[in-house]
């Protein structure tokens, strides 16, 4: 269904935007030609994990256990064919060569071997000492993940790595209070989440400011920016689809067989201009025969527009290429694409939430507020599996001064 | 507190979950589920930022783990490898000082920062020349290295809103900053103005005053 509203107004901060964004709701980084960064599927990503304790109270060996179930998560994904394979211990290389990282010079020594592709280190910090050589704040740190190598030819993630912050599962509460066992883990299957590709995602956005219904918390993402719940350690309907596109499975519980997609552009109110960094939330019809529960709220998936195009132009005289990441696609600007199960779905916009900027951010480092209003949901839209529902366009309500070029020259 | 905060919270989201009820009796139950996780939920255990996550911090912590608070503006952001350990990336930031709150700096301010994912080589995490910032710093380590504390919590930037005053949000659109400080300057003897009495009671998130926020960091620097 294509709804299109006459309108005007777009807000004047949207002249300031660059021209381009490939940070996305979705995948975490794109190519050129639009594609995301993704794991080689050949064989099973191979991780190796510290010979360390994960913290005083957790040992190696549990740790291990608590690891490959995280990366558990993401393989049962019937309807992707994401695996990963525990490799061993990390691997000893130049300062590193007591099996258990945990100074910054052995960190330095596994980090550079990660930057070459040879492994996938997830680290204990046990301590927090190396947090606290690498100048981080040790006391609210619980963790990160960086992609050491990417292949921008292949289009292919080479290798990652994953820091855990051991004071948060220690015992005791000082200096910092621990995480409970659940809501450690929650924060790495998000962590792994990242690790796979993939980048944060705008659902039952009340929930940052405690607006939560039991309902919300069920479709809330794994991927979302701020960890509310341990039950975020279960994935959402948005975090099945979305890795499920990245890396999508064959057969009868592949992706094209429990997968259709949403696809649109969201115009400013001119009917004509794409505007990008509007979250986009498809949302299931609720099904009165289920009582008690509201599937609108546990069942959406969402994406936002101007996913595939290029955050940083550039320019022609000393930066031709910009970033060079996504497309420079012009009807990439205001794009959006919600893969979903199917069903009947109705489409919502709104701004990425003011909370959600700089490294928590969805859509793009920079936090742009929606230009204009959004116009009442449009559908309900019709998904089969293995199709696409294209031209679901939506047109913000604004002023009438409502394109994002009208201060151009001819 | 935190820990006791997440049993609470982990508790009610359970029993909310567990609802398998006649249709009018689940929605009381619903509605009274929603109002206790309207109450409880806030206390998001943590925050992701690129490619990690942190779990949220007041002001006087924020100020307390801070060796350097400066406000001033960015000259330079470079990407460089680590002098020492090559294999580490690190955005170096120069910033013109305009106002110390904590810390001796005068002049220009210079930092190291570690940063570990692609997109912040790409952007020099975000800092460009020209910002105008507050950063609450903590103590560089023996490498040389610091962050804001709490990373982006300890971040501000600084804009001029519709009526000309300045403000200041960190990264986290200062969600939380002020939870807890009235129990804080109770026990510490901290003196807040009417207004920042008020900021401090009613301030959920989105930017303030940079002229209140500077004064509660100083107060809380003092109380130290």
């Amino acid at each position: 269904m294509q709804a299109r509203l006459a309108q005007v107004v777009a807000l004047l901060a949207l002249l300031a935007l660059p021209a381009g964004g490939a940070y996305a709701g979705g995948p975490l980084a794109l190519r050129t030609d639009g594609t995301p960064f993704v794991w080689s599927t050949a064989a099973a990503i191979p991780y190796r994990t510290d010979n360390g304790p994960l913290s005083a109270t957790v040992t190696e060996s549990a740790a291990r256990t608590r690891v490959d179930t995280m990366f558990d998560v993401w393989q049962n994904v019937a309807s992707a064919t994401l695996s990963y394979a525990r490799a061993g211990f990390i691997s000893a290389v130049g300062a590193f060569a007591d099996g258990d990282v945990s100074t910054l010079p052995e960190y330095n020594a596994a980090l550079g071997d990660c930057e070459t592709g040879n492994q996938n280190p997830i680290i204990y910090d046990a301590d927090a000492a190396i947090l606290i050589a690498l100048g981080k704040d040790e006391e609210s740190v619980i963790g990160f993940t960086g992609s050491c190598a990417l292949d921008t030819g292949a289009g292919e993630i080479v290798s990652s790595h994953v820091v855990m912050n051991g004071l948060f599962q220690d015992g005791t509460n000082n200096p910092v209070p621990d995480l409970s066992a659940a809501e450690f883990d929650a924060t790495f299957i998000h962590e792994f989440g990242h690790f796979s590709g993939l980048d944060h995602s705008q659902i039952n956005v009340g929930c940052a400011s405690g607006f939560c219904s039991s309902d919300d918390l069920a479709g809330l993402p794994t991927m979302f920016p701020f960890l509310i719940s341990g039950t975020q350690g279960t994935l959402s309907i948005d975090d099945i689809a979305w890795i499920s596109r990245l890396y999508p499975a064959a057969g009868g519980s592949g992706f094209a067989a429990t997968h259709g997609t949403i696809s649109g552009t969201v115009y400013f109110s001119d009917a004509e201009s794409h505007a990008r960094f509007v979250n986009v939330v498809a949302r299931l019809v609720d099904n009165p025969g289920t009582a008690g529960i509201n599937e609108s709220r546990t069942t959406a998936g969402a994406g936002v527009s101007g996913y595939k195009f290029r955050l940083f132009n550039g320019n022609p005289i000393n930066d031709p290429d910009g970033d060079g990441m996504g497309t420079q696609t012009p009807g990439d600007i205001g794009l959006y694409e919600i893969s979903v199960p199917p069903g009947n779905y109705m489409i919502e916009v709104e701004s990425v939430d003011e909370k959600f900027t700089e490294g928590s951010s969805v859509g793009g480092p920079f936090r742009i507020p929606m230009p204009g209003t959004a116009p009442a949901p449009i559908g309900p839209i019709s998904v089969a599996a293995g199709a696409t529902s294209s031209g679901n366009d939506v047109t913000l309500i604004g002023s009438s001064d409502a394109r994002f070029d009208q201060f151009e020259g001819p | 507190m935190l820990q006791g905060a997440i049993r609470t919270r982990q508790h009610i989201v359970r029993e909310c979950a567990s609802s398998q009820m006649p249709t009018d009796t689940m929605r009381r139950n619903r509605h009274r589920c929603f109002v206790l996780l309207l109450a409880c939920v806030v206390a998001a255990p943590a925050w992701a930022q690129r490619g990690a996550l942190t779990v949220p911090r007041n002001l006087d912590q924020l100020t307390d783990r801070a060796a350097d608070i400066v406000r001033g503006t960015v000259v330079s952001a470079r990407v460089e490898k680590h002098p020492e350990f090559t294999n580490l990336d690190t955005v170096v930031v120069t910033l013109r000082v305009r106002e110390t709150l904590k810390g001796h700096a005068q002049g220009t301010f210079s930092f190291r920062e570690y940063i570990w994912d692609f997109r912040d080589k790409l952007d020099a995490a975000g800092y460009r020349k020209g910002q105008d910032m507050l950063l609450l710093m903590i103590a560089p380590s023996r490498y040389g290295l610091s962050s804001p504390a709490g990373m982006d919590q300890g971040r501000f930037r600084i804009e001029r809103d519709r009526s000309g005053r300045e403000t200041a949000t960190n990264g986290t659109g200062n969600m939380r900053l002020f939870d807890g400080l009235r129990a804080v300057t109770d026990k510490e003897g901290v003196t807040l103005s009417s207004s920042q009495m008020s900021l401090v009671a009613t301030h959920r998130n989105g930017p303030v005053e940079l002229r209140e926020l500077t004064a509660l960091i100083r107060e809380f620097a003092r109380s130290e």
